[in-house]
């Protein structure tokens, strides 16, 4: 609708002179209101709860609303919170009426509205002290004034919470209800309010039974909750606090048992919506609220208290949670007509029904426009015999397919090419004949490259994307051919696409061998690093093997006595097979790096990887008379990788270390191996107390065949930096300022982003 | 510390039981302390074990072995340190080296026409080199 009159444009010249006089009468009603301000009315709001509990705000909420509407000025608002749930003691009691009474002595005052019987109680002789005919207005529910009259001068605007008729909505929408579990807290300052609401609750019941679920410490709430017979509704009056002693805001408690809930919850509390209710009659505190408000501005404008009726009614509003109603399979068409329902997922079609209707009249019309065009453009023709001869032209074996995957056009390599005589995803597939059957067909035989190669030619062709591309293998007469397949979009999407397949087997070869090559040279520096650690090696399995024997003979000596000591005897065999482990354990950590082949990634710690090594290289540490110091990092720090190339990166650095170390003197051959992580990264590091590094360059370390020391491939630390790297890491070297070279290698921690 | 280790240790000898040969052990390894200990004991020696240099030095008994079987690599004071020490104090005591190490050259160097023993040994080399050192055979 437009807001404009009709008219507006057809005759500005009578707009204008309107708008003058406007103006002039604007500017004469400002000038009055400078002369002669009208004072302000004073309202005193008085609330008895604490004003962060949700009811209290929402309730705060309306009667701002309902004061701030309206054309008279917004009225001065006091506002006091006695809190007196929390400050009961008499003494509070009258140094706050003391207090207030001092504090609006010289105050005028137009009204006051209380909010709550709690409040009302208190205020009221103040109230009648300093300003005997202000009329209260009271806002409160309307079970509290049901048996107690309301004292004299005030008007009660009075909610109702429709508890007996949520049951019935509750009982309506699961038939075979049977029973009903009252939540409620442990009574404190409401037990008045809860004591009516059993009641109210006990008088409905009407033949069901009651589960009584009040005062119970929240975890054991939570396990009774779940295991609710299957014909039972659940009623939520509010936790303030639970059996435990433990304080809540009641809707809170409810978001932490509802989710574990069997049955649905009820309550009659606007403020529970959303946080796990099915749904109820729920009283509107925000429109009990404005109702306050109204009936004060009713006052302010001169209406007599006296001729004012007091106000109840429900407020309340039948309310459902989209969410809880499906998750209890309620269909909506089942609810009360009039429910209102929130938290709806709303589909786009639901929500912007017009919107979408357009874009499928677009989308049409669209589609329609790109058929007539190609018709238009087929009718044409294409240069068949340009293509022919460009086709004809390539290397590689081509072909063009239409929308549907079929093939339109083919080169002769194409023609010429097939595997055994047969058609493949690799050429040989006759014009007309589909593309993509072939790859199915190659991809009867568990071809792993079936779904990948399918997929890479589908997005092309339904214009997923413009160009893809593929490397698979072919087994032909005993060997692997390697093909890279090129799909190119023909445009516009959905014409087709065009196929280059070219034989790329010698590359691959060439790359696999370097592969080999690469793996080759790294077990080469293992090997060639238990070499080194070859006589720490003999020393270790000496001493075991040694002991052995011994053992052995000594055990063969005490048997061949006329009255053996089997004792002794027992004896030598348990330290024979407690050595024979002994050695085996040795065996055991160099084997996996002798070994050639690759093992699984997995998340590795690097503190056990560096535990691994220093048993290795102890021994050699303390033939040159170096030590070798741990300083690991006390908990886990994982990496996602190869134990053994990464053992065998630590072994290379530390291996180095001790040789850097060889030329101090005893007692100053220091290698220090250190763990740590931080911020998503782990770190492993080897500083010796050797010479450091001499040269201009220290990156240059990591170059292959690099060396200072006589003897040595230099290929070390080359493949400590591959090895590095493989995994997402970065090794560095620095000369500490001690002296020495220290080595620093960085991976992503295992499970971040990044590893 | 003007005395010599033997001026030390020699103070207070006990009397000994010559009818066994008193062999002492020198070694680091615990296994093959005791598994030496076994086997000479089973051959009939009387057998001492020691776990170090600095420990033989502390107990020995006034150095009543006829022989020491001694590891070279010690945690320590070295084997060869060892033998020379005592030499040096006056203290002949026939010595049996045994190592697990490649250094029976440096043996050879250092302490010439000692026997060197490399770990695994056979007993028969060990009974030998015993006898040899110490010009006793002990009755098996």
């Amino acid at each position: 609708m437009t807001p404009f009159p009709k008219g507006f444009g057809a005759r500005p010249g009578k707009l204008l002179v309107a708008a003058l006089f406007a103006a002039a009468v604007a500017a004469s009603a400002r000038a009055a209101l400078a002369t002669e301000p009208i004072p302000a009315k004073s309202v005193l709001l008085v609330h008895a709860e604490d004003p962060y509990l949700p009811w209290v705000s929402e309730i705060t909420a309306g009667i701002y609303a309902a004061l701030e509407a309206g054309p008279s000025p917004r009225p001065d608002v006091y506002v006091e919170h006695l809190d007196l749930a929390r400050f009961p003691s008499p003494g509070h009691t009258r140094a706050r009426s003391a207090w207030l009474l001092e504090k609006y002595r010289h105050q005028k005052m137009d009204a006051v509205l209380v909010v709550t019987r709690g409040g009302l109680d208190f205020v009221l002789p103040i109230v009648r002290e300093l300003w005997p005919e202000v009329p209260i207005v009271l806002i409160e529910n309307e079970r509290v004034y049901r048996d107690v009259p309301v004292p004299e001068g005030v008007i009660p605007v009075l909610g109702r919470f429709e508890v007996a008729k949520t049951v019935d909505l509750a009982r309506a929408l699961f038939p075979g209800t049977r029973r009903v579990a009252f939540i409620n807290g442990a009574p404190d300052i409401e037990v008045s309010e809860s004591a009516y609401l059993r009641s109210d609750l006990q008088a409905h019941l009407d033949g069901l039974e009651l589960i009584d679920l009040s005062e119970l410490p929240m975890a054991e709430l939570q396990n009774r909750v779940a295991h609710l017979p299957e014909d039972t509704v659940v009623f939520y009056w509010g936790i303030r606090v639970d059996g435990s002693g433990r304080s809540f805001i009641p809707r809170e408690a409810l978001r932490q048992f509802a989710p574990l809930s069997n049955r649905p919850i009820f309550s009659v509390h606007a403020t529970m919506i959303g946080y796990g209710l099915v749904g109820g009659h729920v009283l509107s505190f925000a429109e009990l609220g404005k109702e306050g408000g109204r009936t004060v501005r009713r006052i302010l404008s001169g209406e007599p208290a006296s001729s004012i009726a007091p106000i109840r009614k429900s407020f309340s509003r039948t309310v459902f949670d989209d969410r809880e109603l499906r998750r209890f399979d309620i269909p909506t068409d089942r609810l009360p007509p009039g429910s209102e329902i929130r938290f709806r997922k709303e589909t786009l079609w639901t929500r912007y029904p017009h919107l979408v209707a357009g874009a499928i009249a677009a989308f049409a019309l669209q589609a329609a426009l790109i058929t007539t065009l190609l018709l238009e453009r087929r009718r044409r023709g294409l240069a068949q015999s340009l293509t022919g001869a460009t086709l004809a032209s390539l290397p590689g074996q081509v072909a063009v397919l239409n929308g549907e995957g079929r093939v339109v056009q083919v080169n002769q390599n194409w023609k010429e090419f097939a595997v055994a005589g047969a058609s493949s995803p690799a050429g040989g597939v006759a014009v007309g004949e589909s593309y993509l059957a072939a790859w199915r067909k190659a991809g009867a035989s568990a071809w792993p490259f079936t779904e990948t190669g399918i997929r890479v030619v589908q997005e092309v062709l339904q214009g997923v994307t413009k160009h893809d591309t593929l490397e698979y293998s072919l087994h032909e007469a005993g060997r692997d051919r390697w093909f890279e397949m090129h799909v190119e979009e023909l445009r516009p999407p959905g014409r087709g696409a065009v196929v280059v397949q070219v034989d790329v087997t010698r590359r691959h070869d060439t790359a696999t061998e370097v592969r080999m090559r690469e793996r080759e040279i790294a077990h080469l520096n293992r090997v060639g690093a238990v070499g080194e650690l070859a006589s720490s090696l003999a020393h270790e399995l000496g001493q075991p093997l040694g002991a052995i024997l011994a053992n052995a003979q000594a055990a063969r000596r005490l048997l061949a006595r006329p009255s053996p000591d089997l004792e002794e005897v027992r004896a030598s065999v348990s330290d024979i097979i407690e050595d024979d482990q002994r050695a085996g354990l040795v065996i055991q950590r160099i084997r996996a790096l002798l070994r050639g082949e690759e093992t699984p990634k997995d998340t590795v710690d690097l503190n056990e990887i560096v535990r691994s090594v220093l048993h290795m290289v102890g021994g050699e540490a303390s033939l040159r008379s170096a030590s070798i110091l741990p300083v690991l990092a006390t908990a886990p720090v994982t990496v996602y990788g190869d134990r053994v190339q990464l053992e065998q990166v630590v072994l290379n650095l530390v291996l180095n270390g001790l040789d850097a170390v060889a030329e101090r003197t005893i007692g100053q051959r220091e290698v220090r191996v250190s763990t740590s992580s931080a911020l998503g990264n782990v770190e492993v590091s080897v500083s010796d107390s050797g010479p450091g590094i001499r040269s201009p360059n220290l990156e240059r370390v990591f170059e292959p065949f690099y060396t200072t020391k006589t003897q040595g491939l230099g290929m070390g630390l080359s493949i400590c930096r591959s090895i590095v790297e493989a995994h997402g890491g970065e090794i560095s070297v620095e000369n500490v300022a001690e002296g020495g070279a220290a080595f620093r290698c960085a991976f992503p921690a295992a499970g971040s982003l990044l590893a | 510390m003007g005395q010599t280790v033997a001026e030390r240790f020699t103070e207070g000898c006990p009397s000994m039981n010559r009818q066994l040969l008193p062999v002492a052990v020198v070694d680091d390894d615990p296994a093959f302390r005791r598994a030496l200990e076994r086997l000479l004991r089973g051959a009939g020696y009387d057998v001492d074990t020691f776990t170090s240099a600095e420990d033989y030095l502390a107990r020995s008994g006034g150095f009543r072995h006829r022989c020491l079987v001694l590891d070279v690599f010690l945690g320590g004071m070295s084997g060869l340190d060892l033998r020379a020490e005592l030499a040096q104090s006056g203290v002949r005591i026939p010595v049996v080296f045994i190592t697990a190490h490649e250094d029976v050259e440096i043996v050879a160097r250092v302490a010439p026409g000692v026997p060197c023993l490399r770990k695994p040994f056979d007993e028969e080399l060990l009974f030998e080199a015993i006898a040899e050192v110490t010009g006793e055979r002990q009755p098996q």
